[in-house]
């Protein structure tokens, strides 16, 4: 069975966020609220850099952006780290942004206090749902059994008095996933707890067994609980649904 | 062809489709576009709409056929988010108030996610105005969003009489709300926003005191000098304490002076007296009035039209006295030149009357000669047959009596020789009477041929003497036509049609001190708003506006401030109906101060209804059913339809619907006319119900008279009710359509929706509908 990975904690949120352009109908906190469907705007189409300040050093390795964003027509996208704030270093060789979820894993982690995104050669005024910077957790060897569910729908069906059925779509059809991992050893037990931790209440990104990324929620928050933490051998089953725009 | 090119409204067919509810919740400088859901709507340009709203529930018209309410509130539930630059939606309120700001929900039908269209074609299902925020959590918050006219309910522009703007206002009319006028109103009550003091005599006071005393009960205080008047008689003073004047000079201003009595009026003398009319510039100013008295001079008027304002006071209709507007306290004769009587069929009681009339004219003759000498006058001269013609005539013309009882003719006449003669009389070429054989005369004799009652009856003003054919070719005199004598009355029964003609002097006589009295009420016949110089509301160009249709888009536009653009198509379909049958007159205060109620009475008293509906005004008259827009079936129906019957209780069939409201009188004596109608099969069946219905704003009997037989119509009888549940086409039905069901019985009923209720989370539409009274 192949890996998976959660992505799960977005630096953005702990951090300071600078945006050097800023539509104050759409700030830049939007950029880290979790809704993929709500918009950070920037104003024109000159370079616009999105600065983070961690604080302190935080391990990174992976940038995603969710389909809605605007950055195509030869917008190019250029992700860096430094740590003083003055000399930065490429995370990724700059990219040409094109139309649907944008991912950047780099090949090896980087643990720094500064992070920006630089945005050129803007066609647009740039528009971008969510950054979502972060360390993925990847599950390659925990994972017992799994399925990528077909997707659900949202849709009501009504009948007539005759028996004719009326159908109400009351949103988009979305993705439904089920992993059952194994836990044999405390330190796999502490990292899915941190995950669960975080995610019972917000949704992540889940990377799936196809390689692509997807924005889900758990199904059921109240999954666990860890109450034998000696014997550290159970399996645990997480079942997800995909957080529509 | 692919469903993407399907109308909104051939969606509804459709038994799939997403639908999206999209808000612009225009605040105050700053709109935000907020939805259940982040969408992205593509029309050409894009709009962005925001994942802040729970939920919306209520969103129901009430469209009830008489004296319906507006449309229900709804209950919009927000998340309380974040959103620009504040932790939470609610922290918004502090910049942007949400209180009085305007909701607007659009509906858009998708067939497939995503779907770009080529047009803006979202649909405006409901436009409010939002209530004060409340259930504020960490969560969510509710806001309670009410229909433009409910949320407008107070803000009719009335305006009461205010000494801040008026100083010299009469405090009797301080407070009372100024007139708005629409359509041809008699007899407006002004309000004197421009009196002076005024008081009463203590007690008597002779033609040369000059120390005057007052109750000093007036309301207004007289100046320390100045003049006074006092019946006609004007007075100066040069000192007044509470309830006193001091050196008085009596008779000034060319004025006489009398005595007078105790209780008469004290009233200081002003260059001027204003009286307005309407708040509001007016068409025309018709007959001014004082205690019911017309006036003809004393007075300018000026409708407060551009180019007839009166300096200080623009804007208004007023009235300007520059003296005081009195009355002589007598009776009022308007003496008539020409007075018509009209005689139907009746009876004398009294004796027989006669009238003379020797005056006939003779005009014209034939068949004799000198034919003058027959009315000269003079028994000597005559005129002669020239024994030529086959007869010879005289043609007379008389007054026209009507019917008589008998009709005298006397003649002077006489034959030549002894040949038998007929001398005969004709009256109005009907009927012929003869003298007899004369058998000749040597000299004039006179003769009287009398006509009955009956040979009179054709009788209008024209006869002629005749003599008949005689052979002998002899010659016959007619000395003189001496009189008609019209004999009629003494009970016997006629008819007809007389003038009587009146001339003469009245003259009134007798003086007292109570004679003169100062006008307390100035009313005046008024036109009221006129429309603008582009024909705004009217399509005329400063036409009265009277047309309800006409009436109640000036009320919203010019009065509430709504736009133009929001008066809905069905205001110019009623406007056909009313044609010049239906138009108003009224004082708007009189009918309702709430915005809403007005609309709604107004509505009603043009046998229409009024609501709002898909973010537009609407005024749908109720004439005849129209074709049912929609027919359920049961692959329709998510539920059983249930029936039911209006209550017995609201079955009235006699009506009686006062009109033509008498500003000058209140209570139940408050109008001049009435319309009445009954059901005499409905009083069989129900026994007598009686409704009395005041039409505050009409004042046109045949208005009333048509609107009376439609009121009888709607509640005579009890009338089927239905209620079912459809899915989304019943979105299909507009305001003012019917509906019809297919079912196991009452199939052929055309239902009116009065109320169409939609649950917008399960898109199921509740209908409750009456039978059109047919």
């Amino acid at each position: 069975m192949g890996g998976i990975s959660l992505l799960y904690k977005n630096i953005l949120e702990a951090g300071t966020v600078t945006a050097t352009n800023e539509n104050s109908d759409y700030p830049k906190w939007r950029l880290h609220d979790r809704d993929i469907g709500k918009l950070f705007k920037g104003t024109g189409t000159a370079d616009h850099t999105i600065h983070v300040d961690c604080g302190a050093a935080v391990e990174v390795d992976t940038l995603i952006i969710p389909a809605g964003h605007n950055l195509t027509g030869g917008a190019q996208l250029d992700w860096e780290h430094s740590p003083d704030d003055a000399a930065w270093t490429d995370m990724a060789t700059a990219w040409a942004g094109a139309a649907g979820l944008i991912s950047k894993e780099a090949g090896a982690s980087q643990d720094k206090q500064y992070w920006r995104l630089v945005l050129t050669s803007l066609a647009a005024i740039p528009e971008i749902p969510e950054l979502f910077i972060g360390l993925k957790l990847d599950l390659a060897d925990v994972i017992a059994w799994g399925y990528q569910d077909g997707p659900q729908g949202n849709v009501e069906r009504v009948e007539a008095l005759s028996g004719r059925p009326h159908f109400l779509q009351q949103g988009e059809d979305r993705e439904f996933r089920s992993y059952q991992i194994k836990i044999q050893d405390s330190t796999t037990r502490d990292t899915i707890a941190a995950f669960l931790a975080e995610s019972r209440h917000k949704p992540f990104y889940l990377k799936d067994l196809d390689g692509t990324w997807r924005f889900m929620s758990l199904v059921d928050p109240n999954i666990g609980p860890f109450g034998r933490p000696s014997l550290n051998r159970y399996d645990l089953q997480i079942d997800m649904l995909e957080v529509l725009p | 062809m692919g469903l993407s090119a399907l109308t909104q409204a051939e969606r509804l067919e459709l038994v799939f489709f997403a639908r999206v509810y999209l808000l612009h919740w225009e605040l105050p400088s700053k709109t935000l576009y907020l939805s259940d859901r982040n969408f992205k709507h593509d029309y050409g340009s894009v709009q962005d709409y925001e994942n802040y709203l729970f939920d919306l529930s209520g969103l129901a018209v009430d469209l009830a056929r008489i004296r319906g309410g507006l449309n229900h509130k709804i209950t919009l539930t927000f998340r309380n988010d974040p959103i620009l630059a504040v932790d939470h939606l609610i922290e918004l309120n502090g910049t942007y108030r949400f209180c009085f700001s305007t909701v607007k929900i659009y509906e858009l039908r998708l067939v497939e996610s995503g779907e770009i269209f080529a047009s803006d074609v979202k649909e405006l299902v409901f436009r409010g105005v939002c209530g004060q925020p409340y259930g504020i959590t960490r969560k969510s918050f509710r806001v309670d969003v009410q229909n433009v006219m409910l949320a407008k309910r107070d803000r009719l522009p009335l305006q009461v009489v205010d000494t801040a703007v008026d100083a010299d206002a009469d405090p009797d009319d301080v407070g009372r709300i100024r007139n708005t006028v629409y359509g041809t109103v008699g007899h407006v009550p002004c309000r004197a926003v421009a009196a002076g003091a005024k008081d009463t005599l203590t007690a008597d006071i002779d033609d040369d005191d000059v120390t005057i005393t007052v109750s000093g009960e007036t309301k207004i205080a007289f100046p320390g000098t100045g003049t006074i008047q006092i019946d006609d008689e004007q007075i100066t003073y040069t000192g007044f304490t509470a309830n006193q004047f001091t050196g008085c000079t009596r008779a000034a201003n060319a004025t006489t002076a009398v005595a007078h009595n105790a209780g008469a009026g004290v009233c200081e003398v002003l260059s001027e007296y204003i009286y307005e009319v309407a708040q509001h510039p007016v068409k025309a100013l018709d007959a001014v009035y004082v205690d019911g008295v017309r006036q003809t001079a004393g007075f300018t008027a000026y409708t407060g039209q551009t180019g007839d304002e009166l300096a200080g006071y623009e804007d208004r209709a007023v009235l300007e006295f520059t003296v005081l507007p009195i009355i002589k306290k007598q009776i009022q004769v308007d003496p008539v030149d020409n007075i018509v009587v009209n005689e139907t069929a009746h009876q004398h009681s009294t004796s027989d009357a006669t009238a003379t009339d020797s005056s006939g004219a003779l005009q014209s003759s034939s068949g004799v000669t000198d034919p003058s000498n027959v009315v000269d006058g003079n028994d000597a001269t005559y005129g002669v047959w020239d024994g030529a013609s086959d007869e010879g005539v005289y043609r007379f013309s008389n007054a026209n009596l009507g019917t008589l009882n008998y009709v005298r003719i006397r003649i002077k006449f006489t034959s030549a020789n002894l040949y038998g003669v007929n001398l005969g009389v004709m009256c109005n070429s009907t009927t012929t009477k003869f003298t007899g054989t004369t058998n000749g005369h040597g000299t004039s004799t006179t003769v009287t041929l009398t006509f009955t009652a009956a040979e009179g009856a054709a009788w209008t003003s024209d006869f002629k003497l005749f003599f008949v054919y005689d052979p002998s070719g002899q010659v016959y005199r007619v000395y003189e036509f001496i009189d008609c004598v019209f004999n009629y009355g003494g009970g016997d029964t006629g008819s007809g049609v007389a003038s009587v003609t009146k001339s003469g002097t009245v003259t009134l006589v007798g003086n007292s001190s109570a004679d003169t009295v100062i006008g307390q009420l100035v009313t005046v016949d008024v036109d009221g708003y006129q429309d603008d110089g582009g024909g705004t509301y009217t399509g005329t160009p400063a036409a009265l506006i009277e047309r309800p249709d006409h009436v109640l888009k000036h009320i919203l536009v010019a009065l509430l401030g709504e736009s133009a653009s929001d008066i809905g198509a069905s205001f110019a379909t009623s406007g056909t109906s009313y044609s010049t049958t239906y138009k108003f007159g009224f004082i708007l205060h009189e009918v309702a101060r709430e915005a809403d109620r007005l609309l709604q009475e107004l509505a009603f008293q043009c046998r229409s209804k009024f609501l709002e509906w898909k973010g537009k005004f609407e005024l749908i008259y109720l004439g005849s059913a129209p074709a049912a827009a929609k027919t359920f079936t049961e692959d329709d129906l998510l539920d059983e339809p249930v029936f039911g019957y209006t209550p017995e209780i609201d079955i009235r069939n006699r009506i009686y619907a006062k009109h033509s409201r008498d500003y000058r009188k209140s209570g139940a004596d408050a109008y001049d006319g009435v319309a009445s109608t009954s059901d005499a099969t409905s009083i069989s069946n129900n026994g007598e119900r009686m409704a009395e219905i005041e039409l505050s704003a009409c004042r046109d009997g045949a208005m009333a008279a048509d609107w009376v037989a439609w009121y009888l119509l709607q509640v005579k009888n009890e009338w089927r009710t239905i209620e079912a549940m459809v899915p989304w086409i019943g979105k299909a039905l507009d305001a003012g359509d019917t509906f019809s069901l297919t079912w196991d019985f009452f199939n052929a009923v055309a239902w009116d929706p009065e109320n169409i209720e939609i649950d917008p989370m399960h898109e199921r539409i509740r209908l409750l509908g009456q039978e059109w009274p047919a």
